[in-house]
């Protein structure tokens, strides 16, 4: 039970601490944490997909770009209000994604990162193509920024910044709920081992349609955000091999499976491209590069060196505490 | 009253008859032994029963549903669970997290589970299924099966590979499982620990059933000791 609680109070804390925190950093400082805490509700969202149930998309960079889009046009020409576009974003992104799933887990493993491959790929071209929702080559232009929360009076940066945050703690808990749930844990069976999850009884087109879902609407979500706080989208933020890759580079270099480790993941490969002032034509390569360290010497992320790190320290100071104690089993890794 | 009845089952793979015209009851409670020579078709049946694979022709049917032949969902939600004979775990995950996941997977088949029925899994829970020797990865093995309280339980080769003092914790395990009202199809290699812990013993040859009976009719069975030593050569060797 406290466990539990600490679950939904930890993300709480730190979400209170980097709102506090809002007033007393520079502008610059906010743009570069929003789009940290963007590409953040993206991986975690992400995680709950390639993490848990082991299938790798590479269509999330275009439903990332469907939220975009529908946000520029429930906002922009509709006129809705970004809070009622916002879920609706979500829910269009997750339509689109339900489609997406469905086509693909008919197949597996290599094949279906081939198909959502295909998938993304035309989703970007379609971002080209339909231009009179999209703008097309020219981008979307025009889309209101978010409106000023209440209670807080901060200037456009500082609010867009507290409301990519709270969307960040909304997905976080909302992810936690889910890996927890009985679907998570059928999530969990089917990218360890499908056979025998079918063998236990797991309904396994559920459990992996709703993982695909739960993301494909918070990349909806994101993508919304990204576009209201931009002001503008263009095609070539929904690329396959820029976002679509930058989430399983994200999610990889976290720790995949684990939620907080892609956070971790989005604020250093956002963050340090802008602080080492790394041309952008470059991040490519590092992002490949980074994928290829990790995935040879580290390939549970971060997360997994610093559980590694806490693992080791608990096992060092239970020696020195109680020798005697000590299990026949080999001990902690 | 048979919990489980099979009318005549064939299954082929291209020319081979893995079963041919198999017909068996099991009744509710026991624990069916089921040995034949490798190639004899148990683990093909083990295979069909739990949905794994579907029959070429024949029927089954389940506490008076005749419906079988069933796909693995179906089995499943009938309350027939089995084990692999190459052990299948959730290697990536604590033994805490399996058995979890396999008690939610069976929410709602039968309330009374006990998530370690004599099985020691108790001072593995937090270590990586992955890590553990062999033997206890067995014993997981069959604890999810049972995790997702089932009402038959298909055990294929569980005493394979395991050490005389597993061997017997075994026993127990499915002794005490069969106590607590579940059916057993027992498929194993180890003649011995069939013939005691088995109350009523199949035996199967190129895919046909060649005998039914107790332990002690089997072992007394001319075709049986035939199959198993070689025409001829039972006197040679006793």
């Amino acid at each position: 039970m406290q466990s539990r609680l600490r679950c939904y109070l930890v993300p709480t804390a730190f979400l209170a601490v980097a709102c506090a925190a809002t007033p007393f950093i520079n502008d610059y400082v906010r743009y570069v944490a929003t789009l940290a805490a963007i590409w953040a509700v993206l991986a975690v969202s992400f995680d709950v997909l390639l993490g848990y149930t082991g299938y790798l998309s590479l269509a999330h960079g275009a439903l990332f770009g469907v939220g975009a889009y529908t946000g520029g046009l429930l906002t922009a020409r509709a006129g809705w209000s970004f809070w009622l576009a916002l879920p609706v974003c979500g829910l269009v992104a997750m339509a689109v994604g339900i489609v997406v799933a469905l086509l693909a887990f008919r197949t597996k493993g290599l094949y279906f990162a081939v198909l959502t491959l295909g998938i993304g790929l035309i989703g970007f071209q379609m971002f080209f193509v339909a231009e009179d929702w999209t703008g097309g080559v020219v981008g979307f232009v025009g889309i209101p920024s978010p409106p000023p929360l209440p209670f807080m009076s901060l200037d456009a940066a500082g609010n867009n910044l507290v409301i990519a945050l709270l969307l960040l703690w909304v997905t976080y808990l909302a992810a936690g709920v889910f890996v927890r749930s009985p679907m998570g844990a059928a999530s969990l069976a089917i990218r360890e081992d499908v056979v025998l999850a079918q063998a236990l009884g797991i309904r396994i087109s559920a459990a992996r349609l709703t993982a695909f879902a739960f993301s494909a609407f918070f990349a909806g979500t994101a993508g919304m955000l990204f576009g209201a706080i931009s002001n503008f989208v263009a095609p070539e933020s929904f690329a396959v091999m820029t976002t679509g890759f930058q989430m399983v580079v994200l999610v990889v270099v976290g720790g995949m499976g684990t939620l907080w480790g892609p956070i971790l993941g989005a604020i250093l490969l956002t963050t340090l491209p802008e602080t080492l002032r790394v041309a952008s034509s470059y991040s490519l390569l590092a992002y490949g590069v980074l994928l290829l360290v990790f995935m040879l010497f580290a390939p549970k992320g971060i997360a997994g060196l610093l559980k590694q790190a806490w693992h080791a320290r608990r096992a060092r100071q239970a020696a020195v505490a109680a020798p005697a104690a000590q299990p026949v089993t080999e001990g902690v890794r | 009253m048979s919990l489980m009845s099979i009318r005549h089952l064939s299954r082929s793979f291209g020319g081979v008859h893995a079963l041919r015209d198999v017909s068996l009851d099991v009744p509710e409670g026991i624990i069916l032994g089921l040995i034949g020579p490798n190639g004899a078709g148990k683990t093909t049946l083990i295979n069909v029963i739990s949905g794994l694979i579907a029959p070429s022709s024949g029927n089954l049917s389940f506490d008076g549903r005749d419906n079988g032949p069933w796909p693995m969902a179906r089995a499943v939600g009938y309350g027939i669970a089995r084990t692999f004979q190459q052990t299948r775990v959730f290697m990536g995950l604590t033994v805490r997290e399996n058995l979890r996941i396999a008690a939610e997977a069976g929410h709602g088949l039968r309330q009374d589970v006990a998530v370690d029925p004599g099985l020691d899994l108790t001072p593995f829970y937090d270590r990586v299924a992955g890590e553990l020797p062999y033997g206890v990865l067995r014993r997981l093995g069959m604890a999810l099966a049972l995790a997702v309280g089932p009402r038959l339980l298909l055990l294929d080769e569980p005493a394979v590979g395991l050490t005389a003092d597993e061997i017997a914790g075994m026993g127990r395990a499915i002794r005490r499982a069969n106590d607590s009202g579940l059916t057993i199809i027992l498929v194993e290699h180890n003649v011995r620990f069939l013939m005691e812990v088995a109350q009523h013993v199949a035996v199967m040859d190129r895919g046909q059933l060649l005998f039914q009976g107790t332990p002690a009719q089997c072992q007394a069975n001319q075709a049986v000791i035939d199959v198993y030593l070689g025409k001829g050569q039972a006197d040679a060797e006793h």
